[in-house]
């Protein structure tokens, strides 16, 4: 009874995210492509292809946790709207324990993340054998992909709760944000919203700074 | 197995100030068709909400299907099928995955009768449920209630807004189901006459008190007007309630009184008062009546 209830839970998710689902998968497929853009035209000699290479693998390297974010985000939002939008009177009349029945959602979402992942990692598998990358680039395809899904992984399992909040707690957290914005222009001193949320060491949301780079040196 | 299928004792819901919910003890024996009536806002909804766990802040103790609320939710809604006040389907669903999707939750699913009552119904399954009018999503809900074979259904005004065609369908469904399953059902309406038609058993609910509960029988014929001549008499020593008296234009007064029995005629007799004329009420003067009645002892109280 419960893999047939994972089963129908899977399908329906599936059906309500696949236009953006596809939209993620073209932009997984995509953004690999982008990073080795005109490699094929950079010199020969050893320090400047080496250079220019670093150049355009850090350029990328942004999409890659913008794009785990964004699914995260959105997977997240797509798996508690209908519930939210049906005042969960549907949800909580289904004769489910309701830890349960938060498990299913949120191991659906995990599998909808994972085709993403998977287009990352095949596409930058075929971009890197497009570019004919050789030594002293380091190539991570393999890496880059399971960084990008524990990351969408994360955001999801982070905004998840965030989703959730009640009216009231929304409008306490804009308030919050609001003034912390405010504060920031008027105080340079302070962190960015951006860094609070992504810099700071106790953010959950930390692993997803740093470098993203499908190759390196 | 409890001699009720529905027993509540001391449920109350307090969101604000005020009582929503106020020790509301229901009732509700094993295979009565229970009518659960109230004006709007009386509190039928919530107590049915707060009875499936769909409210916060309840307190008192809840019995369904000798299973306690809400502890035992999973278990109670496994044998129990619920029509909402208002229906939160998912609009992005057909109806045939609506319904592929809630028998997945139901072991005791029927396809077979699902599919054949969602033909009779005239719902096309790749129909999207945003698509469907009133009447065809109401159709849909007590589709989806009886096709999981419950042995308790607890539907919370499953004919509000829909039109006399789609009413009778629906009211049909219901009670063909409950002629073949012997099921308990427990249903909320401000439609008196809809429930005279299909129940056995009244409860009665204004400003979130259970104001009475009786059989049908006791609640349609306890109650009466009678027709005093002359000088009425003290009710005070009276074998009846009296709810209500008027003076009308002329002589005498008119009395509303309840727990009427045959007989008591000689009453009056007694006190020296002439009893003209004892007259029945329909269902919906009685409702009207013991609504005015709860209320003036409230006020009283």
């Amino acid at each position: 009874m419960n893999g047939r209830i994972f089963r129908v839970m899977l399908a329906a998710q599936a059906r309500y995210v696949a236009p953006f689902l596809a939209l993620g998968i073209f932009a997984a497929v995509a953004v690999p492509m982008l990073t080795v853009q005109g490699i094929d035209n950079v010199p020969h000699n050893f320090n400047d292809r080496a250079g220019q290479v670093l150049d355009q693998s850090t350029m990328a390297a942004p999409l890659f946790p913008i794009l785990a974010v964004c699914l995260g985000c959105f997977i997240a939002v797509a798996t508690w709207l209908p519930d939210i939008a049906g005042r969960w009177v549907y949800v909580l009349s289904l004769p489910v324990d309701r830890v349960r029945l938060a498990a299913h959602r949120l191991a659906t979402g995990v599998v909808l993340i994972l085709p993403v992942a998977l287009a990352l990692w095949l596409s930058s598998l075929f971009a890197i054998s497009l570019a004919g990358l050789g030594a002293p680039i380091v190539v991570a395809p393999g890496s880059l992909a399971l960084r990008f899904l524990l990351a969408s992984i994360l955001t999801f399992f982070v905004v998840s709760p965030v989703v959730l909040f009640s009216r009231r707690t929304w409008i306490v957290l804009v308030g919050l944000v609001l003034v912390a914005i405010i504060f920031s222009v008027r105080l340079p001193g302070l962190p960015s919203l951006i860094d609070l949320l992504f810099l700071h060491e106790m953010s959950p949301l930390h692993p997803l700074a740093g470098q993203w780079r499908l190759f390196d040196v | 197995m409890s001699e009720f299928a529905i027993r509540t004792d001391g449920l109350s819901w307090r969101p604000g100030k005020s009582f929503a919910l106020d020790r509301v003890d229901l009732r509700v024996p094993v295979g009565a068709v229970y009518g659960f009536l109230g004006p709007n806002g009386s509190g039928k909804s919530s107590t049915i909400r707060a009875m499936l766990g769909l409210l916060g802040g309840v307190t008192g103790a809840i019995s369904i299907l000798d299973h306690q609320a809400p502890q035992d939710l999973p278990r109670i809604l496994a044998r129990t099928g619920y029509v909402p006040e208002r229906p939160h389907l998912y609009p992005h669903f057909t109806v045939g995955q609506m319904l592929t999707y809630h028998s997945a939750f139901h072991a005791g699913w029927d396809p077979a009768w699902a599919d054949a009552q969602r033909a009779r119904f005239g719902l096309a399954p790749d129909r999207e449920i945003k698509s469907l009018s009133k009447g065809e999503t109401g159709k849909l809900m007590i589709l989806l209630a009886l096709a999981q074979r419950p042995e308790l259904l607890i539907l919370d005004e499953p004919t509000d807004g829909l039109d006399p065609v789609v009413r009778r369908d629906v009211l049909s469904a219901l009670v063909e189901y409950v002629d073949e399953r012997k099921a308990t059902v427990f249903i909320s309406s401000h439609l008196v006459h809809e429930l005279e038609r299909i129940c056995d058993w009244v409860g009665l609910m204004d400003a979130g008190k259970l104001v009475a509960e009786m059989p049908m029988g006791r609640f349609k014929a306890g109650v009466r007007r009678l027709r005093i001549a002359g000088p009425a008499p003290s009710p005070d020593s009276a074998p009846f309630t009296l709810l209500a008296r008027e003076t009308p234009p002329g002589s005498g007064e008119e009395w509303l009184v309840r727990d009427w029995n045959d007989g008591m005629e000689q009453w009056f007799a007694a006190q020296g008062a002439t009893l003209r004329e004892v007259g029945a009420l329909d269902l919906e003067e009685v409702f009207v009546e013991m609504l005015r009645w709860a209320r003036y002892d409230r006020r009283g109280a």
